[in-house]
């Protein structure tokens, strides 16, 4: 528990989240239809709520795939996206990228942002 | 577990709860928790306070979060946290309020208030009460007699210091010295035809509190009354003004009464001498508001129902008054200074079934009231299953963010928290644990006028992507000017640690943000 509240976590066992590369990225992201995909950064605190909101968000959205991608360590797919601040959440459909938000979002924030683009 | 009748029908329910069947809340504004005998003060005379937090729960660590008197409002008729969301401003229509979810149900509900912030126009905090008292004058409504003659023996200078308002050339010495000088007038427009301590502010509410129990409620209704009092809150104007006796708190004081002293920074300002006198007047208003509080306890044991009304006592905030652990050097609220003695609150809790006498050391916020009234009805709910008809919406509790503290009472959990927080919107945050306190400061030397404004400038700093978001290789830095004090040896906050434990800091500086980005997406 932390604060009475449940930690945020990636709870990874209940919603899977695909970790890209920039080995990987191009490849997973034009063969995915409907997905999100977010930079993050180890340790930041925005991330870790950012990674709870996509958990709920994909429950309001059933079918979309979600995707990381390490910031740091993938300087190359970061720069492809202009993702200069973590999280930034791209959102993907049929295969392109066609929108982009840094910061934080609500789960239903993040619902219209996915359905206004 | 035993069984009882569920207010919305007639379905029997079991239940692990004592049967109570009304709540009474009452707010005491600007009521300092380091004010009453029961949390430790040895000098100020609280008894009826004093005795009903000695039979009930006391809550040791209870904390409002977004302050001041409007954003504690909405935290505490919502439930939810107001520091990640929203300052000073009007209930909102997304806001779901305790009355809002009472709506349809056989409780009814009450407001007996004189707090005039929450009579704002357009701020619509008594909505949804079936009942609504306001009983005018206090600060803010203060206006309404201006136009009035003023009794010629009384002159508003008579009522503060010289000094405070006038320099050495006579001049009046900024708009905090007229705007004290009009507020002094106000108040003496209205003080001057008051009687008895029956026509003092706190009298008044506590009054028609008490006659809306016995004269005006459905007696064979369940119901939830909440008084929100403004006293202790200034002017500070206790009996001794009147009477022309010396200040029990302060007898040796020869100088004018301090009925009000201006918005500022005490230094070069206000002396300490002053400073004292004007905690002394207030010493004896909160006194005076524990009397007039004790008729209102005793009348509600005989009217019988103390046995089945859970009855809450608590604060908005304390106030500076002076320097150090009085105020940390400013007077009233002029800065966005989430210090403790502002921010740490009395609570106090009676409630029928359990047995009190027990003092509460777990962290608790004011958005724990909502859940806990609605609990202790029986009617907490996060999706409302019952049925409004005609196509309007019957709302739950699932928007709320604060924990029910009736499980924390009967011992079935240690805590409900790990820390709490606190502060201003968009100006300062602060996190508090058994061990430290850290005070972020987002913009720490806004006035008054900047924070108490729908059109805060916290609304454009909450805004900056960049506080919700990190650059890749950055690291989190503590930033210069920030506060950390060691809760246990320094619990009064006058020696900021920060630069001997940056690792600390910066660890509760990310635990802060954690926490209030997490109720951001929340």
């Amino acid at each position: 528990m932390f604060l009475g509240l449940q930690a945020p976590t990636t709870s990874k066992d209940t919603v899977k989240m695909e970790s890209l590369t920039d080995a990987t990225y191009k490849e997973r992201l034009a063969a995915t239809d409907a997905g999100a995909c977010i930079f993050i950064k180890k340790l930041c605190p925005h991330c870790k709520n950012m990674l709870k909101v996509l958990e709920k968000f994909s429950a309001l959205q059933p079918g979309v795939s979600l995707m990381t991608i390490d910031i740091e360590e993938n300087v190359e797919s970061a720069k492809a996206f202009e993702a200069e601040r973590a999280p930034t959440v791209l959102i993907v459909k049929q295969g392109k990228v066609v929108g982009s938000k840094a910061g934080l979002m609500n789960p239903k924030e993040m619902l219209a942002f996915y359905q206004s683009v | 577990m035993v069984k009882q009748v569920d207010l919305i029908g007639n379905e029997e329910k079991e239940m692990t709860q004592p049967a109570i069947k009304n709540v009474v809340f009452i707010m005491l504004d600007t009521l300092q928790y380091n004010y009453l005998g029961c949390y430790g003060n040895t000098t100020i005379k609280t008894p009826n306070i004093d005795r009903f937090a000695r039979n009930g729960f006391l809550f040791e660590n209870a904390y409002s979060e977004g302050l001041p008197t409007v954003p504690v409002r909405r935290a505490l008729m919502t439930g939810r946290f107001t520091l990640p969301f929203g300052g000073w401003q009007p209930l909102a229509h997304e806001d779901t309020t305790v009355t809002d979810i009472l709506w349809g149900r056989k409780v009814q509900t009450a407001l007996v208030y004189d707090t005039p912030p929450m009579r704002l126009p357009k701020y619509g905090y008594s909505r949804g009460f079936d009942y609504v008292k306001f009983c005018p004058g206090h600060e803010l409504d203060h206006t309404i007699n201006q136009d009035d003659a003023l009794d010629p023996g009384m002159k508003a200078i008579d009522y503060t210091t010289q000094t405070m308002v006038y320099n050495e050339k006579g001049e009046l010495i900024d708009d905090a010295s007229a705007a004290l000088l009009k507020e002094i007038d106000c108040f003496l427009k209205i003080r001057q035809h008051w009687r008895s301590e029956d026509d003092n502010y706190i009298s008044v509410v506590a009054g028609e509190a008490d006659r809306w129990l016995r004269d005006i409620r459905i007696k064979t209704r369940p119901f939830m009354l909440w008084i929100d009092s403004f006293d202790p809150h200034e002017p500070w104007d206790p009996p001794s003004v009147w009477t022309k006796e010396p200040c029990p708190y302060n007898p040796d004081w020869k100088g004018n009464p301090i009925l009000l002293a201006p918005w500022t920074p005490v230094e070069g300002r206000i002396t300490d001498e002053e400073c004292e006198h004007v905690r002394a007047l207030y010493s004896e208003n909160v006194e005076l508001v524990d009397k007039q509080i004790g008729k209102l306890l005793n009348s509600i044991r005989d009217q019988g129902l103390w046995d089945e009304t859970m009855i809450i006592i608590t604060s908005d905030h304390g106030q500076p008054m002076g320097k150090g652990e009085h105020g940390h050097g400013i007077m009233r609220k002029c800065r966005p200074w989430p210090y403790e003695e502002l921010v740490h609150v009395p609570l106090m809790i009676h409630v029928p079934g359990l047995e009190g006498g027990k003092r509460i050391k777990g962290f608790v916020q004011n958005v724990d009231i909502a859940p806990t009234i609605l609990s202790a009805l029986n009617l907490y709910e996060e999706n409302n299953s019952l049925d409004g008809g005609h196509g309007f919406p019957v709302y739950g509790c699932i928007d709320m963010q604060g924990q029910n503290l009736i499980p924390l009472m009967k011992g079935e959990v240690d805590k409900v928290r790990d820390f709490a927080i606190a502060g201003y919107y968009g100006m300062s945050w602060s996190i508090i644990t058994e061990d430290y306190s850290y005070i972020h400061w987002l913009l720490k030397n806004a006035s008054q006028r900047d924070y108490a404004n729908v059109n805060t400038p916290g609304k454009e700093i909450m805004k900056n992507e960049a506080m919700w978001s990190c650059t890749a290789g950055a690291k989190q830095e503590v930033p210069e000017g920030d506060e950390l004090y060691d809760r246990r040896k320094d619990p009064k906050q006058l020696n900021n640690i920060i630069a001997q434990n940056e690792e600390v800091a910066s660890d509760l500086l990310k635990q802060l943000k954690l926490y209030i980005g997490e109720l951001k997406t929340m």
